[in-house]
């Protein structure tokens, strides 16, 4: 009988070591699961994870044991016997048995993570050089989600956020309880749509389709990461899905739908110079400082600068052309199809008076309407 | 006489560098391969450092995210053509001959161009650093479109490639052709060591799937240059065509990187544990088997891409097939301790080490074989702590323990066995402190290829930083261990290790050999 | 391979005679295995790359064909190659054949002098016949050992017949 001290002691250890407060700090697992699916991966790797363990000290409790005992220095002959016909079939056809046996359950998930049938409802997702965006097909609203964490924080001039880099200034919404498929794709490069509480990883491939869907249980906020190399910002495009009850996430949506109506009113006004520029920064500070940088001097060699540019500092028309169009073949995108127009004649406003750039000249949101008019 | 020596050309006996460039000798380009090696294995090691240095704390520190993306392609790609491979064809060409009693490669003199491409396409990639833009940055997987986008150095890269995978068909061609031609007389294909045996697989493997490679890198240039649109969909291409190509190259490229590991490690145990290798038959189909699945699992890379289930199930399947030889292996090197008469000299502790900590790796590759798990483990930590425990755990440490293992027979001297042992335990150490926890990184959600993380993943990151500097700093030891035996030490003497005599030892030593050895009596 | 034979195993050689020839164990049959395993996998290889698009990736899959095919031809053309030394009496006779190249060099044993010399890194060695300040490397069909003994033995006798 041992004492019960250490008994008392090997039980703390045991609990120490299981119990997830002592190691709050080390997250030695996958997220807690929001879905279903998300849910059987866990088991599924759970159960793996066991399997795994048991073969491990199946094959190296003997080896350590003939390590320790049949050592040299204790004076261990070495016997003469290499082959067993019988040992040796045994470990080839026992593990394809075990092997089976993974396959079995693991085969109904993948069955039913591929079941995007009878959604209730569909959600476009387009990945971009370096930010998502989210359309709810069939119901007129479509925004981008960009990373909200400010450049000073990643820079140590200030102190970093709890939601350091998985923070966006606009999640997407979904309602709970609901069947939502996304249907997920990319503009430019290939770029991975993840959320490990949901079990969802799809690429998003330019100029293909792909699907995905899921059923969240509880309300919250879920957070995610581009997970494919994408270029310079990769490490900067998280996901932020809050999901909500259906009573709620209606209210959310019609609340849009107001926003957006106010903004295009809004379009039509002339608006001063002043005011376009300090609009133009804070869009400029979304979407264009990663490439073009904060001083507007680019990376040399990867980014042009916009600082003392040809373009900016020409007519307001080339400007605004390269802004809205893009340039092809580069990381420059067309800008058209991503901003308001409000926010483009504010971004070009600023750009052109900004750092050494001192054209005095700006572009109205009409400017900008009136281009996408010709272009339709 | 005059007229006879007058009348053919003269081999001069060249001298300074001229003896390194033109040198044919199987040991000598051995050597050479050895030491380029391992400086690509220092130089993409400390890019490592670097890497590891940024990701010490969340925030941006010393890089910026296009440096590090940089840092992070070049490594990748840096060790695996710079460093594993070379390595291992240097041992093939120091010991393959000897293995099988062949007086030299069938090919001295392309063994002496596929070297020295080596030396030329690691400058390329170096020196792409300087290009404008920086380096290559787009994973050493290099999938488009996002390399497409790229500058100069892409190009640069793309050439670099060409190059290594020029050289590498050449030695494989070598390779292959001196196995199945030169052996000495009435060795036959099973008598072979089993280094030998897996050497002949990984060529076979390198020159089926080395074509592959060049050629969709082709295609990357000419989608890049030349108006075609093989990976652009709005050119009526692909960017997933890229990934299938590119894996049906990229994973027999991971066992042409075990291969020669397994036969390394299966020289090793035998002799120290002084009894004859247990199932040779088995190990040969286990490696011959290995090869072949190769081929049918290319696509596990890509299950987030989006295929059919159908395709999905398929691969998943054969990718847990691949299981069942790799266990034979473990299995057989176990039965081949058991009951022996075992003493743990640094090649050894290598050895050992390999065993467990590969087969760490084996089972995160069976977990990541999973479709469901792998979607969530996919592009995250856990998939670079798999990688590294059988690349790093697997072969760069079989290497190692080769290097060790051979080394008395190379320079003539025993090397310092505190210091080795030194070496061993802090590699081993620092190597886990280093990688394990990021199995619990890529299980929290921490992406691989990100300069900078969330607050959640700050505390493993600087654990596993603190193992990386440990780590670099170890293989400094190694070069000193190295540098010091070759200067000196205790005479080896023909066998130092006395449990490899009576091993493929003696199948080493084939019988021409032997007969020779004893002079012919000239005293007529 | 080398071979060796004494004055005692036959008459014709007065003294010794060293032949060496590369070892050729495979033959026709290692070629048509090696090809029975790559030319199928390479072909459906191509076949499948082909038509899902990437044609370049089919004509890259003859390159091993033709490299390997290539390397055995070559392997088995030079199977006749030797490279024989024979001492009779003061004649020292290098006879060179590499497929239909002959070379027959023959030396004043008095003069002739044998270099071994160690390769550049790999602790590997080269042998070499000296005279008249000229060298004429020999020994390519040996291995490292085989090279060092032949020397050690030819300098020797060559030490006895200056006697
Ligand atoms: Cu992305």
């Amino acid at each position: 009988m041992r004492p019960p001290s250490l008994r008392i002691l090997l039980a703390s250890l045991v609990v120490g070591i299981a119990s997830p407060m002592a190691w709050a700090e080390y997250a030695l697992n996958l997220p807690a699961p929001a879905t279903d699916i998300a849910r059987r991966i866990y088991d599924l790797h759970t159960l793996i994870l066991w399997i795994c363990g048991g073969i491990f000290l199946v094959v190296f409790i003997p080896m350590f044991y003939a390590l320790w005992r049949h050592r040299k220095s204790v004076g261990h002959e070495a016997h003469r016997f290499h082959e067993h016909t019988l040992l040796e079939w045994a470990w080839t056809v026992v593990p394809f048995f075990i092997l089976i046996g993974m396959a079995v359950p693991t085969t109904a998930v993948v069955i039913s993570m591929k079941d995007t049938s009878a959604p209730d409802m569909t959600i476009k997702v387009t990945g971009r050089q370096w930010k998502w965006e989210y359309e709810y097909l069939g119901a007129d609203l479509k925004f981008i989600s960009n990373l909200a964490t400010p450049q000073e924080q990643l820079e140590q001039q200030a102190p970093k956020g709890e939601h350091y880099l998985l923070e966006v200034d606009r999640p997407l919404v979904i309602p709970t309880g609901k069947k939502i498929r996304f249907v997920i794709t990319a503009e430019d490069v290939i770029h991975s749509w993840w959320v490990p509480a949901f079990g969802v990883k799809q690429d998003a491939v330019p100029g293909f389709v792909r699907d995905a869907w899921v059923k969240v249980d509880q309300p919250g906020t879920y957070r995610g990461q581009c997970a494919e190399l994408c270029g310079v910002r990769h490490g900067y495009m998280p996901i932020v899905v809050e999901a909500m009850p259906p009573d709620k996430y209606a209210e959310w949506m019609a609340a849009q739908k107001t926003l957006v109506a106010a903004a295009q009113a809004g379009a039509q006004r002339e608006y001063p110079l002043p005011e376009l520029i300090a609009m133009g920064e804070r869009v400029y500070m979304t979407n264009c400082v990663a490439c073009h940088q904060a001083n507007g001097a680019g990376i040399p060699g990867a980014f042009p600068a916009l600082n003392g540019s040809k373009l900016v500092n020409g007519p307001p028309a080339g400007h605004l052309d390269r802004v809205f169009h893009g340039k092809p073949g580069t990381a420059m995108q067309a800008f058209g199809g991503q901003l308001s127009d409000m926010d483009i004649a504010a971004v070009v406003s600023f750009e052109r008076n900004s750092w050494g750039n001192k054209m005095g000249d700006g572009v109205q949101p009409r400017d900008v309407a009136a281009l996408r008019r010709t272009e339709k | 006489m005059e007229s006879t020596m007058t009348a053919v050309h003269h081999e001069e006996h060249p001298s300074g560098l001229a003896r390194w460039l033109t040198t044919t000798n199987h040991k000598d380009i051995g050597t050479l391969y050895l030491w380029f090696s391992f400086a690509m294995f220092l130089f993409a090691g400390s890019l490592a450092m670097l890497i590891r240095a940024e990701l010490f704390q969340p925030g941006l520190q010393l890089l910026s995210p296009a440096v590090f993306n940089q840092l992070t392609a070049l490594h990748g790609l840096i060790m695996i053509f710079g460093a594993i491979m070379p390595a291992f064809v240097g041992f093939a060409n120091w010991q393959v001959p000897l293995m099988i009693g062949a007086p030299d490669m069938a090919f001295p003199r392309l063994n002496n161009w596929s070297f020295w491409l080596l030396p030329a396409a690691a400058t390329l990639l170096i020196a792409s650093f300087f290009a404008p833009g920086g380096a290559m940055a787009a994973g050493w997987t290099m999938y488009p479109p996002l390399f497409i986008q790229g500058g100069i150095s892409y190009d640069m890269t793309i050439l670099a490639i060409h190059i290594l995978g020029l050289s590498s068909i050449m030695g494989a061609i070598n390779i292959v052709t001196t196995i199945l031609n030169l052996r000495a007389p009435g060795m036959k294909l099973m008598m072979m060591p089993l280094f030998v045996w897996t050497w002949l697989i990984t060529a076979y493997l390198l020159v089926a799937v080395m074509p592959v490679l060049a050629s969709v890198i082709t295609m990357l240039l000419t989608d890049r240059h030349f108006g075609t649109h093989f990976f652009s969909a709005a050119g009526g291409g692909d960017p997933v065509m890229f990934q299938h190509i590119f894996w049906f190259f990229g994973h027999p490229e991971v066992y042409i990187m075990i291969l020669p590991a397994f036969g390394i490690i299966s020289t090793i145990i035998p002799t120290f544990a002084r009894k004859k290798l247990f199932g040779y038959t088995s190990m040969v189909y286990a490696v011959a088997s290995i090869a072949l699945l190769s081929f049918i699992v290319w696509a596990h890379h890509m299950f987030t891409t989006g295929m059919p289930v159908a395709g999905q199930l398929f691969f998943m399947y054969s990718t847990m097939l691949i299981a069942i030889p790799t266990g034979v292996k473990v299995f057989n090197w176990v039965a081949t301790l058991w009951r022996g008469s075992i003493s743990f000299e640094t090649p050894m502790l290598f050895a050992l080490a390999v065993v467990c900590l590969f087969t760490i790796g084996g089972f995160s590759g069976l977990v990541l074989a999973l479709v469901p798990v792998d979607i969530q483990l996919q592009d995250t930590y856990y998939v670079v702590a798999h990688f590294h425990y059988v690349l790093f755990s697997g072969a760069a440490m079989s290497i190692m323990g080769g290097v060790y293992y051979w080394l008395p027979k190379w320079t003539g001297h025993m090397y310092d066995e505190t210091l080795g042992k030194w070496h061993f335990w802090l590699t081993a150490v620092a190597f886990n402190v280093t990688f394990f926890p990021m199995h619990f990184l890529g299980l929290a959600g921490m992406p691989r290829r990100i300069p900078d993380y969330a607050l959640q993943f700050a505390d493993f990151n600087r654990i596993a930083s603190v193992g990386a500097f440990v780590l670099g700093l170890a293989q400094l030891l190694f070069l000193y261990v190295v540098v010091k035996c070759i200067r000196g030490g205790f005479a080896a003497g023909e066998r130092p290790w006395d449990g490899a005599d009576t091993l493929e030892w003696t199948l080493t030593s084939p019988p021409p050999y032997h007969s020779f050895t004893t002079p012919p009596n000239l005293s007529k | 391979m080398v071979e060796i034979v004494r004055a005692d195993d036959n008459p014709a050689c007065l003294h010794f005679c060293v032949t060496a020839r590369p070892n050729s164990v495979s033959g026709h049959s290692g070629w048509l295995i090696a090809m029975a395993i790559l030319i199928p996998s390479c072909t459906i290889a191509g076949i499948i790359f082909f038509t899902i698009g990437a044609w370049p990736v089919s004509l890259f899959m003859g390159l091993p064909i033709v490299g390997l095919s290539a390397a055995f031809y070559s392997v088995e053309r030079h199977a006749g190659d030797f490279e024989r030394i024979t001492l009779d009496g003061d004649r020292l006779i290098l006879d060179r054949h590499t497929l239909g190249w002959d070379q027959h060099l023959e030396f004043n044993s008095y003069w002739v002098q044998v270099a071994l010399h160690p390769t550049a890194v790999g602790g590997g060695n080269m042998l070499a016949l000296v005279s008249h300040g000229k060298e004429v490397a020999f020994g390519q069909l040996m291995s490292d050992e085989e090279r060092e003994t032949l020397g050690r033995e030819l300098k020797r006798w060559l030490a006895k017949t200056r006697h």
